[in-house]
């Protein structure tokens, strides 16, 4: 269904996405190695609203978006931010379609693909070293972490979503 | 194409399951890599050079990368990165390094620091 509300809603996911995005690369970060992954909060809520592919759409949206703004499309950052993408997909869609998962088993499910994802290009193209997987348990601990927060975020947000009067997109 | 989902926003067993998994996941995961022997020697690998330096012996090298100079540090048999040029300084977060496989990443510098064990001298030629 390609309605109106739905390609608005669909276009504010992806513009909501790639702010959070962007803000966390500009904010300064004393953990340079744990994202929050804020981005991802959109594309769970897109997943509610718009159903799998509207999720699909977001993370792509956002990857190229903050590969295209944020320097260099082939560039190492956008190249992992991609791997992590597509990993989170790979998981998160299979998740949702087991039709047994909520948001928080959705959400931390592709949180963690993400830096498994990225962690596996980063080994396999820039350093070709398994010592990288050293960064698991930092990396792993915040990814659950983070995922847990996400969803509970997304949660609020498509409750206030679904409540407005002008519903957008809502199968 | 699209389907019809259900996905609810509270908690369910199942993700109570996929948490307890990914959290054993997180705390074993040192134990699947290899804990790898004290290494004897870093290769250092920038985008014009590679250069071994030993760990036996403390100094400080300069290591140029795209972005500038960054400073390895080798003292007491570890070596680190100081100094990096990098936005994020993630390879300085990397800490210091000893055993083999070990490695310092600096992806905006392409900058690589890993260590080589005794058991890996064997491959290099001098």
């Amino acid at each position: 269904m390609r309605s109106p509300a739905r390609i608005t809603t669909l276009a504010l996911l992806v513009a909501g996405a790639f702010a959070l995005a962007s803000l966390e690369r500009v904010v300064p970060n004393p953990f340079p190695m744990v994202r929050l992954g804020l981005g991802n909060i959109m594309t769970l809520v897109a997943f509610m609203t718009l159903g799998v592919s509207g999720g699909a759409w977001v993370t792509a949206g956002r990857v190229g978006l903050v590969a295209l703004l944020w320097g260099g499309v082939f560039s190492p950052a956008a190249v992992l931010s991609a791997a992590g993408g597509v990993a989170s997909l790979m998981v998160m869609v299979p998740l949702i379609l087991s039709g047994r998962f909520s948001l928080y088993g959705v959400s931390i499910g592709g949180a963690y693909a993400h830096i498994l994802g990225q962690l596996t290009v980063a080994v396999l193209i820039y350093v070709r070293s398994p010592g990288l997987l050293a960064l698991l348990p930092v990396m792993g601990t915040a990814a659950i972490a983070t995922g847990l927060f996400n969803a509970w975020i997304a949660g609020k947000l498509t409750e206030v979503l679904r409540t407005q009067d002008a519903k957008p997109g809502i199968r | 194409m699209r389907f019809e989902i259900s996905l609810p926003s509270r908690p369910r067993l199942a993700d109570g399951i996929l948490l307890v998994i990914l959290i054993a996941l997180t705390a074993f995961s040192p134990r699947f890599l290899p804990a790898g022997l004290i290494g004897e020697l870093v290769i250092v690998r920038t985008p014009d050079s590679v250069t071994e330096i030993f760990l036996d012996t403390d100094g400080r090298y300069p290591v140029t990368g795209p972005l500038g100079t960054a400073l390895l540090v080798v003292e007491k048999g570890r070596a680190h990165l100081e100094n990096a040029p990098c936005p994020l300084k993630i390879c300085q977060a990397m800490g210091s390094i000893n055993r083999s496989g070990q490695v310092i990443v600096c992806l905006p510098n392409s900058i690589v620091v890993k260590v080589s064990g005794p058991e890996e001298v064997d491959a290099v030629s001098r």
